[in-house]
């Protein structure tokens, strides 16, 4: 029963489809941030999480980043809860990030400061993990979109 | 006794027997049918104890249009053709196709949600985390002849040794297949859906179904779908229709990505020394 659990919840961390495009990430990079949880905002259909992120050349010291995450019932069945990042807690997050520059993009995972790792659901490497769009992959890194 | 007198002693006899015959018949007619009923698997609260025990969570294992992607629907060729080009590019402006209702054009469920079985007498209920609710009769009545067309169509189901068997017709025509995103077509008329639900171990559901939708597909589509149990389940409300979408633009119906920050966002911790 366990094997079977983990891996549909495998399938679901890879394949979970969003109500849009995933046209605007960049599924071909993964990049990573360390920073401090601003807002974990816990809503449908897409949760979407706020860091502060150190940088000494702004005024404030800090860039503001967000990324998109999968929605809330799929989440819970990764172990999420809507206090599963706290304000002020300390992070790691890894992400495809936005193709137009802006400080964000798509949640892949998080480490937490004790080491354990969330896993993200959707993104625009869904295709590469199993699950093809039905739409052909643009050479741009188009994906479909799904309810 | 004159033979005019024997026919009129006779006659009242006769029609008496006729009609005490009609009655006995009538009488034996419907205890069969009522005793066929309290045979019908599902009936009492009693004999559903007898049934496959699916009641609960159930996790689809593979979402509808990424199994469309190993076995494309069988629509027609330029309605697949615009279909995949616009969910391509999201270029569909239709900004209250994620309000439409829940609808059922042929999946039990929907494409991020888990679904729901909940059996009580003659009635198997189906349900998921978008607010579909399917009635699926098993009391073995028909399908109505006057049927009203709805969004969830009129489901007929009976049991065939351990698989249920549902038959829905009387779906909604303006239904949105696949789905309620870009490129879908209204599903059209003289839709029929059969759907044979068996167990297939303690913790996979099998739908086996086949879809006639003959205004959008040019044969029948049929397909299976796996699901697992999902026991500790917690359903949480799924909803595409939301005040506020940082996905989409509520006036234009297109995708974007707001970074607008919440305007509760707690300040940034003290910069560090």
């Amino acid at each position: 029963m366990k094997a079977v659990v983990a891996v549909v919840l495998l399938l679901l961390a890879g394949s979970v489809p969003a109500h849009h495009s995933y046209a605007m990430f960049d599924g071909s990079r993964t990049l990573s941030v360390s920073g401090t949880v601003a807002k974990l905002e816990w809503m449908n259909p897409h949760v979407f999480v706020w860091l502060y992120v150190p940088n000494p050349k702004t005024k404030e010291g800090y860039d503001l980043y967000v990324f998109e995450n999968g929605s809330p019932n799929v989440l819970a069945r990764l172990g999420w809860t809507r206090t599963a990042l706290t304000p002020g807690e300390k992070i790691v997050i890894e992400y495809w990030p936005l193709k137009d520059g802006r400080n964000g993009g798509h949640f892949t995972k998080t480490i937490l400061a004790d080491g354990r790792i969330l896993n993200g659901a959707g993104g625009p490497n869904a295709a590469a993990v199993g699950e093809p769009a039905l739409a052909p992959v643009s050479p741009t890194g188009a994906e479909h979109s799904k309810q | 006794m004159t033979p005019d007198l024997e026919i009129r002693v006779r006659r009242p006899y006769a029609q008496l027997r006729a009609t005490l015959s009609c009655i006995a018949l009538a009488w034996l007619a419907t205890g069969a049918v009522w005793a066929e009923e309290q045979s019908l698997p599902g009936l009492t609260y009693a004999s559903i104890q007898s049934l496959p025990r699916w009641s609960g969570w159930w996790i689809l294992n593979v979402p509808p249009l990424a199994e469309f992607q190993r076995q494309p629907p069988p629509m027609k060729p330029a309605d697949l053709a615009k279909f995949r080009a616009l969910r391509l590019q999201n270029v569909e402006s239709d900004p209250t196709r994620w309000c439409r209702p829940p609808q059922f054009v042929g999946y039990s469920g929907g494409f991020v949600e888990d679904v729901e079985f909940l059996f009580t007498p003659g009635r198997v209920t189906l349900t998921n985390e978008s607010g579909l609710i399917r009635r699926i009769y098993t009391d073995g009545r028909s399908t109505p002849r006057d049927l009203e067309e709805n969004n969830t169509g009129t489901s007929i189901g009976h049991w065939e040794g351990e698989t249920l068997v549902v038959e829905t017709v009387g779906i909604n025509p303006d239904a949105q297949y696949p789905d309620r995103g870009p490129g879908s077509l209204p599903i059209g008329k003289h839709v029929r859906v059969t759907e044979r639900i068996v167990l297939k171990d303690e913790n996979t559901l099998e739908f086996d179904v086949t879809l006639i939708a003959p205004d959008i597909l040019t044969a029948p589509d049929r397909r299976r779908r796996i699901y697992s149990r999902a026991p500790k389940q917690i359903p949480r409300e799924v909803s595409f229709c939301v005040g506020f979408d940082r996905s989409i633009d509520p006036v234009t119906g297109k995708q974007r990505f707001d970074t607008t920050p919440p305007k509760d966002l707690p300040p940034p911790p003290r910069r560090e020394p």
